[in-house]
């Protein structure tokens, strides 16, 4: 039978708001969470650095047997064991900091290692496979999602980088300690290399043990730069005296003797000496290796400062171009702005003078969407690796300009706004439905009904 | 500070849950002018009296479903218009509401004279019409506009 009815059905199901509010909602974590969207690279080259460094360090302690601990460290103890009981204590106190010194630096290296793996985790949490991120979002959230991962990213580079420095600090200090044990050795040795009538020589002539083991390795202290002035050479001094006064044969005397300790004839502070060598040696390397950490992380913090200069500077141009195009009359000032961002962005880009002077006068003539795909072309020619999408441009009549996607959405601002509401209106659907709608548009997601 | 994008997409699916309700919003009137032109007025119900044949609408929303019914009105007139009717008897006058009696009075149909009698009189009966599929042509005219219309408003919501 015919169905004689009188009526038209019209039905609409909504089946794509709650995908897209889960998506929004696993972008907002994504963005709040400092994990890594598109920087992949140069992380991987913080963690070769960090790698490298360790290798270095690795390096420099198989060189010096005193130093690495782990296999050598009971040798170490032994081979300081005859200096003393505060040379033995020294060497205790820096092996225990050496020997924590593996780990942390580890971890650091690790960390960076690991930071592709929480990358694809990420990834595996929004539901898309890397990269696909931006196809779905396409005209939707380009810049701001590269945006919000880079800043992510930064933050969790820069809360490594700190972390990498304090282990360096750690590092650096736990050399410094261990270079203080020999010193200490290398003091008490040598204290124990000169007789009580040396002591008393050189503190005659206010000088220390200390400046005598500096000018056996060939160093001149001040103190001993004073003696030298008074008295250049102790046997000329000698010849002079020849039986002049006592006081000045004694000072001939002096001189010489102190020119023995010098030239080590003395006999008893070759090992002091030998130890004094590696106490300078292992302080070298440890200042050496905290300089090859500091510059690998130095060189870690300007490529990313690099990206984000790049990345700024892209929503600039997203920004000045959305500026330019929101009406048909186009400002001086806007067109202006857009040339000079143009202008940094061809810079940072290495574009050639005749390429930018092309693309400035399109935006002379009005052709903002050749301009804005020649700043795109430029800025995906940098080496560095962010996906960002200018704003899409759709060009109407020759002069109307309307730009759309995620470069004309703008910052909106997160406003809390309190509705006081009539009594008979707390539970109106509509209204309720209104309050909503108007907290999601301003960046919120639930609003409190009573 | 939420990021531009999530407001971004929030604002997306905002616009999106609310695409069922204003597209039918916009549908219903595109049905109703198609209605309207092609319903005009009917005018053989009773003489010098035009009645317009229109439609309402009403739209409902259950959840993120939205459903419109566009009815014509009035509704027999429609009726008659589009699926025609059966030999059936004319009442006397306006007999709506009236007593059976008088729904069921003969009208002024003369059925015969007769000498001595007089003239008799009986009800007028229609013989019946054939349907023009007026409210079928409407609901094939409609269409393209509601799915034109729906086209229309997924583009603007998704591409501003």
């Amino acid at each position: 039978m015919t169905d004689k009815k009188i009526q038209m059905d019209l039905t609409l199901r909504d089946q794509a708001s709650k995908p897209l509010e889960k998506i929004a909602d696993t972008a907002d974590d994504l963005t709040a969470d400092p994990i890594e969207l598109e920087a992949t690279a140069d992380v991987e080259r913080a963690a070769d650095d960090l790698t490298r460094v360790d290798r270095i360090a690795d390096d420099v302690d198989a060189l010096h047997p005193t130093v690495d601990v782990d296999t050598n460290a009971a040798k170490a103890a032994d081979e300081l064991a005859g200096l003393g009981p505060g040379a033995q204590h020294g060497a205790a106190a820096a092996g225990q900091a050496l020997r924590e010194l593996g780990g942390p630096i580890g971890d650091v290296v690790d960390k960076a290692q690991t930071l592709n793996e929480a990358v694809a985790g990420a990834m595996a949490g929004i539901g898309v496979a890397p990269g696909a991120l931006s196809a779905l979002a396409g005209p939707i959230a380009g810049v701001s999602i590269a945006v919000a991962g880079l800043a992510a990213v930064w933050s969790k580079v820069r809360q490594g980088q700190e972390e990498a420095r304090q282990r360096a600090r750690d590092y650096a200090d736990a050399i410094d300690e261990a270079g203080g044990a020999l010193e200490k050795a290398a003091r008490n040795r040598l204290g124990e290399s000169l007789s009580d009538d040396d002591v008393r020589l050189l503190d005659r002539y206010h000088l220390t043990m200390l400046d005598v083991a500096d000018a056996m390795q060939g160093h001149v202290t001040p103190a001993l730069a004073e003696l030298r002035r008074n008295f250049p050479d102790g046997a000329e001094l000698a010849r002079a005296a020849g039986a002049g006064s006592p006081e000045l044969q004694q000072l001939a005397e002096d001189v010489a003797r102190i020119d023995d300790l010098i030239s080590g004839e003395a006999g008893g502070l070759a090992r002091g000496n030998e130890l004094w060598q590696a106490r300078n040696r292992v302080m070298g390397d440890a200042v050496d290796q905290a300089d090859d950490l500091t510059k690998a992380l130095d060189r870690t913090r300007d490529a990313l400062d690099v990206e984000q200069e790049a990345l700024d500077l892209k929503t600039a141009v997203a920004s000045a171009l959305d500026s330019a195009g929101e009406s048909a009359d186009q400002s001086t000032q806007d067109v202006l702005d857009l040339k000079k961002e143009i202008v940094a962005a061809a810079e940072l880009a290495k574009v050639s003078p005749v390429e930018l002077q092309s693309t400035i006068d399109k935006v002379s003539a009005g052709d903002l969407a050749g301009a804005a795909a020649d700043a795109q072309a430029w800025l995906n020619r940098h080496p560095v690796s962010i996906i960002t999408q200018l704003a899409g441009v759709k060009v109407s009549g020759s002069t109307n300009i309307n730009l759309s996607g995620a470069g004309g959405t703008g910052r909106a601002g997160v406003t809390n706004v309190v509705v006081n509401m009539p009594r008979g209106m707390r539970y109106d659907a509509a209204a309720a439905r209104a309050m909503n709608r108007y907290a999601r548009r301003n960046g919120g997601r639930v609003l409190r009904r009573q | 500070m939420t990021d531009p994008g999530v407001i971004y997409l929030r604002r997306l699916a905002d616009r999106v849950a609310d695409l069922p309700h204003a597209t039918l919003v916009d549908a219903v009137e595109d049905v109703k002018a198609v209605a309207n032109a092609a319903g005009g007025s009917f005018t053989r119900a009773r003489p010098g009296h035009a009645y317009p044949l229109r439609a309402h609408d009403r739209i409902v929303d259950r959840g993120t479903e939205s459903f419109a019914r566009i009815q014509g009105v009035p509704v027999g007139f429609w009726s008659i218009l589009t699926y025609g009717s059966t030999e059936h008897r004319i009442p006397l006058g306006a007999s709506a509401g009236r007593s059976r009696a008088r729904r069921n009075a003969k009208g002024r149909r003369l059925l015969g004279f007769q000498g001595g009698t007089g003239a008799a009189y009986g009800p007028v009966v229609h013989h019946g019409a054939t349907g023009r599929g007026t409210w079928d042509r409407v609901v094939a005219n409609a269409t393209p506009l509601v799915l034109d219309r729906f086209a229309d408003n997924v583009d603007r919501v998704v591409i501003s």
